[in-house]
């Protein structure tokens, strides 16, 4: 029940609340019912024998001297139908109702009482005028006949009030639950993109129009802060590339000054390539703030994979040479792809630059692609000590490196950047095999991103 | 800057009055320096109020316009420039290049863009073909001596010999054969053949480099030039 949608709850609970109603019902019905059924009961019983006594001293010359006669015909019809006794001074029973097969016990209480007989509870009163005693009462169940009905009509209307308060219920909390949903849907196209959008604040006073508006200050907050953080790195590039154009201008100047000394000059060259690395560095951090915000920029074409390998490929050749690598390819010609070549280009760059790096001497690069439903797959894969089974998790993380240290170049933001680039084209990079022998990159990208 | 990145004959340009607004200082400087060497008249300032108190009183032949200024960006001189009827050519300097930021630079009426930071020579060159009077048409062959390179089906011949290219090869000679005699640090030839910086990048461009010349084969046309990289030029 705990995974429930919310509308099943609230129609359980208000079934079960509404069956428990009708039983508490009931019950109180039953008992009110019986109280003055009861009461009833003892005031036509008391009517009755008034009216018999009456009967029996208005009996014309009815009177002997051994006191009032008795005839059959004084028990009032209404109290035929209850169980009568009638006795005389002496105790002797002058008459018995039809339902009553035994006198009565005597037990002298004379006032209305509850009293078991043959396993029943039977409410008697005794009357006694001019010598004659009447006995009267009846089955409690006799007397409670239309109370017990009600209560039996209640239960049998359980089932009945149980369907209707679960379909009625269920119907009346969607209705109440409606806003909400509708609050879910809103919220759900407010993204990082588009965190300017706010939820329609209903013109109602209630408790959905609050959880609105607290949740649009909630949003504003959110966007106040993410247009921060934009704000802070375009900011941040401004204050540091500045900086790094003065110091490129610098350095190239000393290059081009005839007048320096050519171990100056090699100096000043190693410089430029370090302020290169730099505004690298800077660059790629930026694109990763701009990942984070939801912001990066797609310029998309519609392009061969091959042509954009081409370079990357090239490359890996190149560099395989010295450290005797085989490279293999399998890139089918057309495979077309709608995405951004330049981050696709970088993508491919920055895997086969980890496939080169992390390779051993005599080893082999492959690098594969084919489409798979809607999407292009390429997996990079390479020879080489493989990445231990605790490390596969931080693989992506920023600024980290398999093999730390000095040992092996570059800056640890390689896979996170091409990683974040597929993601933006609503695509990934995955890790799919790391063992003592084979490490295999899979790139997925959409054909249309 | 003296002579050493100059003497390319190629890039010999008219003479321009250009207006540089660049609030850092020193880097204005540094493009006043380089500008007045490529021959130039380069004027500094440093907002952009003051940059259109002078579009104001005077026509300059070009504005080298940054956009993050005080008080008043790039783009709002720009706009004003536009609202003036002021058509001067304008390349604009940013340190965000971001492509939505290119594009707002273009379509407010900049005619080239470039991203900091930048290679000074880069921007010389931009400068120079901004100031061309009739654009440069782009062209379909690049030539230097009997070397010729198809830009359209990307085959080279030496004379009669064809010559085939690998992708980088062609990236890496499309880049010298456009500039002959400009002389390429290593480092600017790494940020134009890659988007991003490649690890090996200076490697890279030393193996691409000396194949290259292998295919070219002699009289050689590519050479290089000490602690300052490489330039392709005619045989003397």
């Amino acid at each position: 029940m705990r995974n429930w949608p919310l509308r099943w709850k609230i129609a359980h609970y208000s079934a079960g609340l509404a069956v428990a109603a009708t039983l508490g019902g009931a019950m109180t019905t039953w008992f009110v019912m019986r109280h003055a059924e009861i009461a009833a009961f003892d005031l036509r019983l008391t009517t009755d024998a008034q009216e018999f006594f009456r009967d029996v001293e208005h009996f014309e010359g009815g009177r002997t001297n051994s006191g009032p006669v008795f005839k059959e015909i004084f028990v009032p019809l209404s109290l035929r139908k209850h169980l009568v006794e009638v006795t005389n001074a002496s105790g002797a029973v002058l008459y018995l109702s039809p339902r009553l097969r035994q006198p009565f016990p005597r037990d002298g209480i004379k006032e209305f009482h509850n009293h078991k007989i043959d396993g029943k509870n039977v409410r008697v009163a005794e009357f006694s005028e001019n010598g004659l005693t009447l006995r009267a009462g009846d089955d409690l169940k006799e007397i409670n006949q239309i109370g017990r009905d009600i209560f039996l009509a209640m239960l049998g209307a359980i089932p009945t009030v149980l369907l209707i308060t679960l379909f009625g219920s269920t119907w009346v909390a969607s209705k109440a639950i409606a806003p909400v949903e509708e609050i879910r849907q809103a919220a759900s196209r407010i993204t990082a993109q588009r965190l300017d959008q706010r939820l329609p604040v209903p013109p109602t006073n209630d408790e959905i129009a609050g959880l609105i508006e607290m949740l649009n200050a909630t949003f504003e907050r959110l966007q106040r802060s993410f247009e921060q953080s934009a704000r802070f790195s375009a900011d941040a590039s401004h204050h540091l590339k500045t900086p790094i154009a003065i110091l490129r201008a610098d350095v190239e100047e000393i290059l081009a000054d005839l007048n320096c000394s050519e171990s100056t000059q090699a100096r000043a060259e190693g410089l430029l390539h370090r302020i290169h690395h730099l505004s690298s560095v800077v660059e790629n951090l930026l694109l990763l703030s701009r990942a984070d915000a939801g912001r990066v920029e797609l310029s998309q074409a519609e392009f061969e994979l091959g042509e954009v390998l081409e370079g990357v490929l090239d490359d890996a050749l190149t560099l395989a040479e010295p450290l005797h690598l085989t490279v293999e390819a399998d890139i089918p010609k057309h495979l077309l792809l709608k995405a951004d070549p330049t981050f696709v280009g970088i993508i491919a760059q920055n895997l086969v630059e980890n496939a080169v790096k992390y390779n051993t001497p005599g080893g082999r690069i492959r690098v594969e692609a084919r489409a798979v439903n809607g999407a292009v797959e390429m997996t990079i894969g390479n020879t080489g000590d493989g990445i231990p089974k605790e490390r596969a998790g931080l693989l992506f993380e920023r600024f980290y490196r398999v093999r730390g240290g000095g040992r092996v170049p570059g800056h640890g933001l390689g896979l996170s950047i091409a990683r974040e680039l597929a993601r933006a084209h609503g695509g990934d990079v995955e890790l799919v095999r790391s063992d003592g022998s084979w490490t295999e990159m899979r790139v997925r990208l959409p054909q249309v991103a | 800057m003296s002579g050493a990145f100059a003497d390319g004959g190629a890039l010999t340009p008219e003479p321009m009055e250009i207006l540089v607004v660049e609030d850092e200082v020193r880097l204005a400087q540094h493009i006043s320096r380089a500008l007045t060497e490529a021959g130039h008249e380069p004027v500094m300032v440093h907002d952009g109020e003051t940059a259109l108190g002078k579009t104001d009183l005077k026509r300059y032949d070009l504005i080298v316009l940054d956009v993050m200024l005080p008080r008043m960006d790039g783009f709002e001189v720009l706009r004003r420039l536009r609202a003036a009827k002021i058509d001067t050519r304008v390349l604009i300097l940013t340190a965000r290049g971001e492509v939505s930021d290119r594009v707002t630079g273009l379509g407010l009426g900049a005619d080239d863009y470039l991203a900091k930071p930048f290679a000074m020579q880069e921007l010389v060159a931009r400068v120079g073909a901004l100031g061309r009077r009739f654009p440069e048409e782009a062209p379909i062959k690049l030539q230097i001596g009997d070397l010729v390179l198809n830009l359209v089906d990307r085959k080279l011949y030496r004379g009669p010999r064809r010559i085939e290219l690998s992708a980088r090869e062609l990236m890496l000679l499309r880049v010298l054969m456009r500039e002959p005699g400009r002389i390429f640090s290593r480092t600017e030839l790494c940020e134009r053949v890659w988007e991003r910086e490649h690890e090996y990048g200076l490697k890279l461009v030393e193996a691409y480099i000396s194949r290259l010349r292998k295919k070219i084969n002699s009289p050689p046309l590519i050479h290089t030039v000490r602690h300052l990289g490489y330039t392709i030029r005619e045989p003397e």
